[in-house]
């Protein structure tokens, strides 16, 4: 036998370990020593795996250190792959590493540069096995070489890390739960920031990181580095990874991480003490003592990149608060208050009692304007308030108290319904609250001297209280409407509004409201202009919320032109593109009601998944006669609506020869503006029917002002008065002053023995007049749809209208209503007197065509006109919009595909009752 | 019988010869019958034939025909032998070792009728060539080590000649760093009194590097000055003891007391952790004072052993940096760290068993005694393990691998609790395993190298017995903890509630 020393080959029990440290490595043959070494060095009462990737290093040396290691300890194994780039060498060992040890638990990446402490495994792991909902646990950076200690205690926020900068260093312990759920370094991104979109691979399957303070590792900083590459091509890999991971990125999602992880409000409740922390105050949130919200503001004001308290605090009672909430207006107040606390020292709020509306209206007081009364609430910012307590005397914010405030405040009035109760304030006012609050601050034992910093790593966080401002930056909203969307919940529909009275457009986007709401959707309703909405009693629980801009916002122009219309472009400062986006926040649909300015956003809105559906009505008439008006609007913007609504026929037709494709215009007929039981109806049909011979009962209810035609309407009544035919007139609206008719509308009907009366909101005093009346008249200039037409129908009023827009869609001429012929006043006047003397004389005339008003607007429902609108919805979101009703299709799928707009119902409806009429749009 | 391997089950058998490729000098062999190659070869290293790739696995085969795939390239193939039937199987093995980034190829040599010589000639050259290759490399490193130690020279006599000339000049500079001032309360809470036996602990709100003494105020001191404190400065990033003072009660003044280091810590900048511990008495202790109340929980005084905060605010406290022992503040009381008697590498660290290792603490014994209930029982919420005893003989629990290399001192705090319990005894053992430590808790033999046995102590209710077991000589090896429990007297073993709490070693290097 030669003298040679046998080795033992292929030992019966194979190595395994709990914990894998994987060490890609390319060019970086003699700092792997140290690496390795680091990781071999490891005291643990556990195996641990050193996996070295050589990733096609073009250097022999490398080879050979990764193969002088593997011989010569058990636990260190040495892989040679093509190279890939740093992704793909991780992915090789974590791959490696499962299928090759059973007992793996988790995977530390060591890149060949960097190394760890040698208690760092042990004591990550031990950490990882005790904090369940923990799956990966990332470090400080300690770097050496540049030297620099940066500081990442600060609790893990998903929101920090999506919308600020990579949190977590790739020299991570990984849970192998992670690893199994298939998350693993994206291999086309060679340029860096691969272990960013790793860890967004984590938060979109739910998994959480966590800091560990005293973590122990350790990073090779030279004065080059991927790293730095990758910086500098940042936008272009941030622009790859948003596009990737789109859902992360939405403004929904991280609304939802900054209520979980940094609520913008504190609302300190002047009567209970407790302190509810949130964005949105009606989704669960959290609730400290005082006494630890005094705790959380000194720990942010010591060290502020690592502790936070909200940016924006509220003393406002729980009782106040539910009444917000209960009227839909919390959010908005809120919004508001944020809005105002940039802007103002504090921000009052108070009630004021009114049945008839909802209104919100800002003052500006003190800096010499007197606050008239008590505030019920109030609100600032946390600058605000550290300034306060910075103030060694409180003889400036004591000036609260009293009629004229020093600090300089808005005041936000908020007009409504409200109980006694919640007209009362509290046994302690917020006032004293709030100063209550500040002295307790001022005077807190946890009170640190400025500056005194306690944690030595270097700040690189932003100011934890500020995450508000990272949102707003990522979304490009400010302030954001602090309204989250729930999970798998009812799809939002935010109704814009130009002003919310009582208007034709008003009143069909009420009505639409109220189908989407039995649809079960969420129905949200902006109102741009005057912040007011009078109330309507069929609305009531119809809107989720209302929200007012209560700015000075234009709702008309803009600096750019056209087709003869003054318009802005989302660029333009006019645009308030931040503030209009933040307001709009958290919606699926956008219906625009013409409100004219907010397109100039809805390209934006729309970039980030929002459905946007406009809504047109009519094709106006300027003073010269040149038709204007939103349809025009509607070509500027045209490629950014998801769909255009239209109440007519003849609208969609127009749209579609300018240039609309038929595809996004679906018809929506028209049909009366309010509910009227069947049963109503009836009543009134059955009246009409024993009615005894009697004058002729007309009725015109609108503005008295040019485009209505009113002085057709006086110029026939005069000349019936003259021809003695039994005419009673009523007429009712508001008296426009009209200096080109020389005076009040009211006077001059006066002089014919008519008196004008008062316009008519209420839906049970219209349904009077309608029912009193024989004929409803209407001889106007330019008219969409009118609601009021079938209004009348629908009560057997005969309307008597000029053959303008889409009237003759709702009139057939002689059998359900008159046409006058849409020519110059003249010819209008006379076809209007010879009308009426025709009705008046007629009475069986007038009562078939009173029956047959009736019968077609029985024909006619929201319910029904809104089934493209609905149809279209579930298309777009089949997933959250179940509900639709569905209607039977009445003509075949070819013709739907033909006129995909127009609603079929209707088109077939008009056919049968115009068989000799053809659509130009077929 | 031919057998196809689908790649699910190659997947089973692949993983243990795989690593073994990865772990060994191979000899590949190509085409070569496994009679022809020699029972001496075989012997001497790892011979593999290789049959071919399937699925972008290679195929290989041991001496016994059993089959195995795998993914990886083999780490030193020291050659592949190849005769005239096997050169289309070599270029396949070739081919695949590139796929798999091989850039130098193993030689090939070549087998045939006879030519045993020549084969054997082909490998001792191909060892002779890596032999001279390793010896280079060797030469190298030693080149290297040299450099760097005359490195290291130059550095160490320039920075001792700035040294001297800082010294003759009066120049040290020496600076507060931070300084949390006591706050004057007279409701001045007893912190160290509230603390368990293992005392308080602080973290410091400086980096490491730079640091030179830890100043901790007295507000009042202990009425006997024979009290044995013992303080520790921690890196807790490497839980590495900076420095470790043992004063006596009596050597603190009312005031300000400085802790100096034995020399300004200097390297990485880590977080440092000052621990402070009283020998057990149940005499009056010093009264510290506290600074301020803390938001930063991190920065609250905490229990030594169960990291707890005890108070809301930080110990009252000032962290000088400079070079130390030569000018501090005349005012202040110096007290010198006890690693300045000691050698560089004699530095000791102290290690609490974390709360996670006790949940997986179980039965030793099992095999002797046995209960209807859970006799070992982890309290995770007391940092703490129950050990009922049984009615005769001992409950023994184990906590396997707890105990780090280079063990000086195990020690647990022991407790009964429940008040109608009788005695019961107590014992620590580190031990490799269960056999080892039965000898030891029957005092069969002494502890051997890298055992501690702590003896047996009794305890009452309403007692705390403070166990600890020394190593004589320590070994480079995790070991298991037993811990046992026995009736003091034999019988009545109701409500004996017998637990152990903060498992702590000490560890040298």
């Amino acid at each position: 036998m030669p003298n040679v020393r046998y080795a033992q080959f292929g030992g019966q029990e194979a190595f395994s370990a709990t914990v894998a440290i994987v060490v890609p490595v390319y060019k970086h043959s003699v700092l792997l020593t140290e690496a390795i070494d680091t990781a071999l060095c490891q005291e643990a009462p556990f195996n641990i795996a050193v996996i070295v990737v050589d990733d096609g290093c073009p250097y022999p040396e490398t080879a050979e250190v990764g193969k002088a290691y593997a011989l010569a300890h058990e636990n260190v194994f040495y892989l040679r792959k093509s190279n890939g780039g740093l992704s793909s060498a991780r992915n090789y060992g974590i791959e490696f590493a499962l299928r090759s040890f059973q007992d793996l638990e988790a995977v530390y990446f060591l890149d060949a540069d960097n190394r760890i402490t040698p208690s760092a495994i042990r004591v990550l792991f031990e950490y990882l096995r005790a904090n369940k909902g923990v799956d990966w646990i990332y470090p400080n950076i300690d770097k050496f070489g540049i030297e620099w200690n940066g500081n990442y205690t600060a609790q893990y926020s998903r929101l920090l890390h999506v919308t600020f900068d990579n949190i977590c260093e790739a020299g991570s312990l990984v849970s192998r739960s992670l690893l199994d759920a298939g998350i693993r370094f994206d291999e086309s991104m060679k340029s860096g920031f691969e272990d960013w979109d790793f860890w967004l691979q984590a938060i979109s399957k739910g998994f959480k990181g966590t800091n560990f303070p005293f973590f122990g590792f350790e990073y090779r900083q030279r004065a080059e580095s991927m790293l730095r590459d990758s910086n500098r091509t940042r936008e272009s890999i941030l622009g790859y990874m948003k596009d990737k991971h789109k859902r992360l990125f939405a403004t929904d999602t991280l609304l939802q991480w900054e209520h979980e992880e940094t609520p913008r409000f504190a609302a300190i409740g002047a009567d209970t003490y407790l302190v509810d922390l949130f964005t949105d105050p009606v989704i669960a949130h959290e609730t400290r003592g005082f006494e630890e919200f005094v705790k959380m503001f000194w720990a942010a004001m010591a060290e502020p990149e690592t502790f936070g308290v909200p940016p924006f605090w509220l003393w406002m009672s729980t009782t106040h608060r539910d009444a917000l909430k209960n009227l839909g207006l919390l959010h908005n107040v809120l919004w508001l208050g944020e809005r105002l606390s940039e802007s103002h020292h504090f921000v009052a709020v108070r009630f004021e009692s009114d049945r008839d509306t909802l209104a919100i209206e800002i003052e500006t007081h003190g800096e010499g304007r007197e606050l008239s009364k008590k505030p019920l609430g109030w609100m600032s910012s946390l600058s605000m308030l550290q300034q306060c307590v910075e103030d060694k005397s409180d003889d400036w914010v004591r000036s609260l108290k009293g009629p004229n405030p020093a600090p300089k405040i808005a005041e936000i009035v908020i007009r409504g319904p409200f109980s006694a109760d919640e007209m009362q304030g509290t046994a302690l006012s917020s006032t004293n609250i709030l100063l209550a609050t500040l002295g307790a601050l001022r005077e807190s034992g946890y009170k640190s001297e400025p500056d005194k910093r306690w944690i030595w790593r270097s700040a690189y966080f932003p100011n934890r209280s500020k995450y508000h401002e990272l949102l707003r930056r990522a979304v490009g909203a400010a302030p954001i409407m602090p309204r989250l969307s729930k999970p798998d919940g009812p799809l939002r529909v935010g109704l814009l509004l130009p002003i919310a009275t009582f208007g034709g457009v008003e009143k069909v986007a009420y009505a639409t409201a109220r189908v989407l709401k039995n649809a079960g959707c969420e129905v949200h309703v902006f109102v741009f202009g005057k912040p007011t909405y009078n109330r309507i009693p069929d609305n009531d629980g119809v809107f989720d919320s209302i929200n007012f801009l209560a700015d000075d916002y234009p709702l008309w122009g803009g600096p750019n032109m056209f087709s003869g219309h003054d318009i802005l472009m989302g660029h333009d400062e006019a645009a308030r593109a931040e503030e209009v986006i933040g307001f709009l926040s958290g919606l699926d649909v956008v219906v625009n009601n013409q409100l004219a300015p907010a397109n100039a956003i809805f390209g934006e809105l729309r970039r980030r998944g929002v459905k946007i559906v406009n809504y047109v009505h009519v094709l106006d008439s300027s003073e010269m006669g040149r038709p204007a008006g939103h349809p025009y609007l509607s070509l500027a913007y045209e490629h950014i609506y998801d769909a255009v609504l239209t109440c007519s026929r003849d609208m969609a037709e127009w749209l579609h020869g300018m240039g609309v494709p038929m595809a996004k215009l679906l018809h929506i007929p028209n049909a009366p503006g309010y509910p009227m039981p069947d049963k109503q109806i009836q009543a009134v049909a059955e009246l009409r029917r024993q009615e005894r011979r009697s004058n002729l009962k007309a009725v015109f209810l609108g503005r008295l002002d040019r485009q209505k035609g009113i002085e057709r309407i006086l110029s026939a009544a005069r000349e019936l008065k003259r021809r003695n035919v039994p005419v009673d007139w009523r007429v009712v609206g508001s008296d426009v002053m009209d200096e080109g008719a020389g005076g009040s509308w009211k006077e001059r009907f006066a002089e014919v023995g008519i008196q004008v009366e008062q316009p008519i909101y209420d839906s049970r005093r219209l349904s009077k007049l309608l029912a009193w009346a024989d004929v409803f008249v209407l001889p106007s200039r330019w008219e969409g749809a009118p609601l009021s037409i079938l209004e009348a129908q629908r009560l057997g009023c005969v309307p008597i209208a000029t053959n303008v827009g889409a009237v003759s869609e709702l009139i057939q001429d002689r059998v359900d209503g008159v046409l006058l012929r849409s020519e110059d006043d003249g010819v209008v006047t006379h076809d209007l007197i010879a009308a009426l003397a025709d009705l008046a004389t007629s009475r069986d005339r007038l009562r078939t065509m009173s029956d047959q008003a009736m019968n077609r607007a029985s024909t006619r429902s929201w319910e029904k006109s809104l089934q493209p609108f609905l149809r279209q919805l579930r298309n777009w979101f089949p997933d959250r919009f179940q509900s639709v009703r569905r209607t039977r299709a009445r003509i075949s799928q070819s013709h739907i595909q033909g006129v995909s707009f127009g609603a079929a119902n209707s088109e077939r409806e008009d056919q049968l009752q115009h068989p000799e009429r053809q659509t130009s749009i077929r | 019988m031919t057998v196809v391997a689908t790649r699910e089950s190659l997947s089973l058998q692949k993983s243990a010869q795989e690593i073994s490729l990865l772990k060994d000098v191979t000899l590949i062999v190509a085409g070569v019958a496994r009679h022809e190659i020699p029972s001496t070869l075989k012997d001497a290293l790892k011979v593999v034939w290789f049959e071919g790739v399937e699925d972008d696995y290679a195929v290989f085969s041991e001496e016994n025909n059993a089959r195995f795939v795998t993914a990886e390239a083999p780490i030193m193939p020291v050659a592949v032998l190849v005769n005239s039937t096997g050169t289309e199987s070599k270029d396949t093995l070739f081919k695949w070792l590139q796929s798999r980034g091989v850039a130098q190829h193993p030689p090939v040599i070549a087998w045939g009728q006879g030519a045993g010589i020549d084969a054997v000639s082909s490998l001792i050259g191909v060892f002779a060539d890596t032999m001279r290759s390793g010896a280079r490399r060797q030469a190298l490193s030693s080149n290297e080590l040299r450099t760097l130690r005359s490195l290291n020279d130059d550095l160490q006599n320039r920075f001792a000649a700035i040294e001297a000339y800082l010294n003759r000049h009066g120049l040290q500079p020496l600076d507060l760093l931070f300084s949390n001032d006591p706050i004057e309360n007279p409701l001045n809470p007893h912190v160290l009194s509230s603390a368990s036996s293992e005392g308080i602990s602080q973290v410091l709100p400086v980096a490491s590097s730079g640091v030179s003494g830890i100043a901790v105020h007295v507000e009042q001191k202990a009425v006997r000055p024979d009290l044995k404190l013992r303080a520790q400065l921690i890196t807790l990033e490497d839980l590495r003891i900076v420095d470790t003072w043992q004063v006596t009660s009596g050597e603190l003044v009312s005031g300000w007391n400085i802790f100096g280091l034995s020399r300004s810590t200097a390297g990485l900048r880590r977080t440092l952790e000052f621990r402070l511990q009283v020998e057990e008495t149940d005499e009056e202790l010093p009264l510290l004072s506290v600074g301020g109340l803390q938001p930063i929980e991190m920065f609250q005084v905490r229990d030594a052993a169960s990291g707890m905060p005890l108070l809301k605010n930080s110990l009252a406290l000032q962290i000088w940096g400079g070079i130390p022992g030569v000018s501090m503040p005349a005012w202040a009381n110096y007290l010198p760290a006890l690693s300045q008697q000691l050698g560089p590498e004699e530095g000791l660290r102290d290690i609490p068993i974390a709360p996670g290792i006790l949940e997986h603490t179980s039965l030793a014994n099992s095999d002797e005694v046995s209960f209807d209930f859970e006799a070992i029982m982890p309290l995770p919420s007391e940092h703490a393990i129950g050990c009922h005893p049984p009615v005769e003989g001992m409950t023994i629990g184990q906590l396997p691998a707890a105990c780090p290399p280079r063990l000086v001192r195990m020690s647990a705090k022991t407790y009964i609790d429940n008040n109608r319990a009788a005695d019961i005894d107590f014992a620590i053992v580190v031990a490799e395993d269960l056999d080892a430590a039965k000898a030891l808790f029957r005092e069969e033999r002494e502890p051997a190298v890298g055992e501690a046995y702590s003896g047996w102590t009794t305890v009452t209710f309403g007692d705390t017995a403070h166990m600890s077991a020394f190593a004589g000589e320590q070994v480079n090896l995790w070991r298991n903890v037993y811990f046992a429990t026995r009736m003091t007297e034999s019988g009545n073993n109701d409500f004996a509630w017998a637990k152990f709490a903060n498992f702590r070693a000490v560890v040298s290097g």
